[in-house]
């Protein structure tokens, strides 16, 4: 018995990713998008042995099985799958939509086609749609060796989204007693709290993760303590002066991308995602530009703001993605937004204290300059690799580099103090 | 200045005393156990051990003597069972978890070197070390017809688990794509040559730099011979209603041999169809030396009568869907018959050579669960006796993976309940037992640290 937990947990933990993305033989993969009222499930089933498991002497095709064959096909899906509440009522089950879709996988499953199905489960009355018991044995019960994969897809009170599923569990055949187990699904109960808090931290790792956004607000607050003379950057301003003016400079930022994050959630996006993440490496670029030479000098806000409209539409698809209610809508926006603050001011109390106390420097422009300029090679490079759809070595190397940034960061707070203290002393 | 000794001061010089102590004995016991492994070797060494297996170790001191001391570190590693079991039938670049070193990373003379290695532990002929030199020819081969770098004769992996001697458990550890196995030695002795995969493709006959292969044909060719002399009532009882579109007891599904045997049993075939049966069962017995062959054909010769034959499909071996089980009280064969990955139009099969006792040497041979008093998961249920429904209450004490089951008296499953993560704390789950015939059960709750609990249940 240990042995198959640890070969489950061995599948699971060193095999889970490989299994669900390189899909190498042919299995099933079951992902549930949990909600309210219901469950929605998708199911994606290899026809090679689907076609077997409903007719073991001649296999079925796949124009056969939606063909023809499509009301065959639903009968036989709904008697081999029925969820069961904890307390023993069966569930009901819909077939919302059946179709062919080809498996373009560079992976050893190239050209395999699946039936992807999606079907509707209902709880009973009063039960939760959080606890159930699946029965499955689609294709598994007669192809003895087929396995299905089961992941929770969504769930907003645990806060999982599409882009991590987490896996729940195997539904297979057991060699030694030739058994089908159903597997339980039982997701933690964490209410609306629970629901605001996974957002809260979905917001943050979604920004933690957003190299792009925060190169450009760093690059933009670059020379923001700064005055300007002659139409070049100028003398430190104070203080007072640079504290103000990187306050207006992230308020701004967040009330553009607050406005677009609120819109694109409700639906309202007006520009493909991938003119979005173009857009974005552009906006680098001309903070990168402005860093260099006063662009738009006195008007930072307007355009921090602006560009932060654009930044919160890339921000918008994750949550337009969950298809909620409307409070958890509202409650998802407003975590998701508190998230994305507390980590960019988070991340900004740890660079911009340095950046201000190197301003007043006589080298802070040498320092300027070569932000700007790697902020600027960096933007090119992600607007490239949008466009062209490929990543090239500058992206990759940003890629790989970004887990050193909290000991550049380091760096920089310990010269930042030393080139104070010389200053200090010397001059 | 005064020196005074305070009491406090006595008790960090007991606490070292006390560790200088507990290493002395624990020393002692060191110094006892190597005499008693002395006197053990001397037994071992009493009784001539077989050739093959210093010829192995003498292969392997040969091989390591080539090696850097960076290839050294990866390539001898202690023995467990759990890098044992890393090895796989997927293409390196699905399965990353293999051990020990790629013969790619080689020199040509460690590669010589690694190679007299594997020569001295495997078969000759047509089996053992010809088949592996086929095998890695077949992955080469993939490569060049456009499977790209994933398949390539350098992917495969070796490793040494333990101390080469004769003396102690160690294991030779080859795995590939489509070729792994596991010779363990016990005390001078193989202990066990499997679990022993092989799969091959292309399966067709294959030219490359001047060679020509075709590594699986030998397998192929004795299976189909079985099927071929089974009369027509024998053949329906050899097949089974079940569909296989790969192995049961593939990678990672390791001692969960079935506890039922299925198919045609060999005490009804006639002295030739025995025959057969035994020359298929040769072709992977013979992949190791010949001595340890001979001794595993022995084996299984002896066991022919209790040994079972089946098959599904069209019993050529090459029909998508085809496949093929012998599996008596130690054997345990599987040859499946599947679509191709890379050479599309053509199938390519997938087999395994497992024993039921000398898997890994026996090691992770599963001893019986541990059982524990229902009490331990405050287990109810309630109604018992029932007619119908019955609800199971049990408690964890933290979140864990858990399986549900009822069981006959004679330890026959008869419900397979459900299974998955169970949150902490009190837990339930009702049930529909109405087709259950009336009699006494158990109600079992395994849990992942092994423990099962059991509660009898009542069925009107």
């Amino acid at each position: 018995m240990k042995k198959i937990f640890t070969f489950l947990f061995f599948l699971i933990i060193f095999n889970w990713k490989n299994a669900l993305f390189a899909h190498p033989s042919p299995n099933t993969l079951i992902f549930l998008d949990v909600k309210t009222n219901g469950v929605s499930a998708e199911l994606r089933l290899p026809v090679i042995e689907l076609g077997v498991a409903v007719s073991p002497i001649v296999p079925k095709t796949a124009e056969q099985l939606l063909g023809s064959f499509t009301d065959s096909l639903k009968n036989y899906l709904l008697s081999h799958i029925y969820p069961l509440s904890m307390e023993g009522q069966k569930w009901s089950v819909e077939v919302v939509e059946m179709q062919l879709e080809n498996v373009a996988n560079p992976q050893e499953r190239n050209g395999l086609q699946d039936i992807v199905v999606k079907l509707w489960l209902t709880p009973p009355t009063r039960a939760s749609s959080r606890q159930f018991i699946l029965n499955y044995d689609v294709v598994m019960h007669q192809v003895v060796t087929h396995t299905a994969l089961v992941s929770i897809r969504q769930d907003w009170e645990t806060g999982i989204v599409a882009e991590h599923p987490d896996a729940v569990g195997i539904i297979a055949v057991e060699p030694r007693n030739n058994q089908i187990f159903p597997l339980t699904i039982s997701l933690e109960n964490r209410g609306l709290w629970g629901g605001f808090k996974s957002m809260v931290s979905l917001g943050m790792s979604h920004i933690q993760q957003g190299t792009d956004h925060l190169l450009f607000l760093l690059t933009l607050l670059l020379p923001s303590p700064l005055l300007v003379s002659n139409k070049k950057w100028g003398k430190f301003g104070g203080l007072r002066y640079s504290l103000i003016k990187l306050l207006k400079i992230i308020t701004a930022f967040t009330v553009g991308h607050s406005v677009t994050l609120i819109l694109g959630t409700m639906g309202w996006i007006p520009f493909s995602s991938r003119f979005i993440e173009i857009a974005i490496a552009f906006s680098i670029f001309v903070s990168a530009i402005h860093a260099l030479k006063p662009l738009f000098y006195n008007r930072e806000i307007y355009v921090a703001a602006g560009f932060g409209l654009i930044h919160g539409l890339a921000f918008s698809g994750t949550l337009s993605a969950l298809n909620l209610d409307s409070i958890r809508m509202g409650l998802s926006i407003l975590g998701f937004n508190i998230g994305i603050e507390i980590m960019q001011l988070g991340i900004m109390t740890v660079i911009l204290p340095w950046l201000i106390m190197l301003s007043p420097s006589k080298i802070y422009p040498i320092i300027r300059t070569i932000g700007a300029s790697l902020a600027g090679i960096a933007a090119l490079a992600w607007m490239f690799e949008r466009i062209i759809n490929a990543p090239n070595w500058v992206t990759l190397s940003i890629e790989e580099a970004l887990p050193n940034a909290p000991w550049l960061i380091g760096f920089i707070a310990i010269f930042a103090i030393l080139e104070y203290l010389y200053r200090k002393w010397f001059q | 200045m005064k020196l005074t000794i305070s009491p406090k001061f006595l008790l960090p010089l007991v606490g070292v005393l006390g560790i200088i102590l507990i290493m002395a004995f624990k020393k002692s016991d060191a110094a006892i156990n190597r005499i008693i492994e002395h006197s053990l070797s001397i037994n071992a060494k009493t009784m001539p051990p077989p050739n093959t297996t210093q010829e192995v170790i003498t292969a392997s001191d040969a091989f390591k003597a080539t090696l850097t001391t960076s290839q050294i570190s990866s390539c001898y590693l202690a023995y467990s069972l759990a890098d044992a079991q890393k090895w796989s039938n997927f293409p390196t670049g699905i399965y990353r978890n293999r051990i020990g070193i790629t013969l790619g990373s080689l020199s040509a003379t460690q590669l010589l070197a690694a190679k007299n290695l594997l020569k001295a532990a495997s078969g000759a002929g047509a089996e053992g070390f010809n088949e592996l030199e086929g095998l890695l020819a077949a992955d080469a081969q993939l490569g060049a017809l456009g499977g790209g770098s994933d398949y390539s004769a350098g992917n495969y992996y070796i490793a040494l688990l333990g101390t080469p001697a004769l003396t102690g458990t160690w294991q030779l550890y080859f795995g590939g794509h489509h070729l792994a196995f596991a010779n363990t030695y016990k005390n001078g002795v193989l202990a066990g040559a499997t679990p022993s995969f092989r799969g091959v493709e292309p399966f067709a006959s294959f030219t490359i730099n001047g060679n020509t292969y075709q590594p699986l044909i030998e397998e192929k060719n004795a299976l189909a011979a079985i099927y071929g002399s089974l009369t027509a009532a024998q053949r329906i009882s050899a097949t089974l209603s079940s569909s296989f579109g790969d192995l049961v007891l593939g990678p990672q599904k390791d001692w969960q041999f079935p506890t039922t045997k299925a198919g045609l049993l060999c005490s009804g075939l006639d002295a030739t169809q025995k025959a057969l049966v035994l020359a298929a069962v040769r072709t992977y017995a013979a992949d190791v030396d010949s001595d340890n062959a001979n001794a595993l054909m022995t084996k299984y010769t002896n066991e022919i009568n209790q040994t079972y034959v089946a098959f599904v499909g069209s019993g050529d071996m090459v029909t998508q869907g085809d496949y093929v089980r012998i599996d008596g009280p130690s054997v345990w064969i599987e040859y499946s018959s599947q679509g191709g990955i890379v050479v599309r139009n053509a199938t390519h099969p997938h087999s395994i050579w497992r024993d039921r006792t000398s898997d890994y040497g026996g090691t992770g041979n599963p001893s019986s669960v541990k059982n524990v008093d229902a009490a331990v998961y405050k287990m109810t249920n309630f109604p018992n006796p029932t007619s119908g429904l019955t609800t199971l209450k049990f408690t964890l004490p933290q979140e864990m993976t858990v399986k549900i089951a009822i069981y006959d008296l004679t330890g026959r499953i008869v419900k397979a309940v459900a299974k998955g993560k169970m949150p902490i704390g009190e837990n339930s789950v009702t049930v529909d037992l109405s087709n259950l015939a009336s009699g006494i059960y158990n109600y079992t709750l395994d849990t992942e640290n092994g423990e099962q609990a059991a509660i009898r249940l009542a069925k009107n």
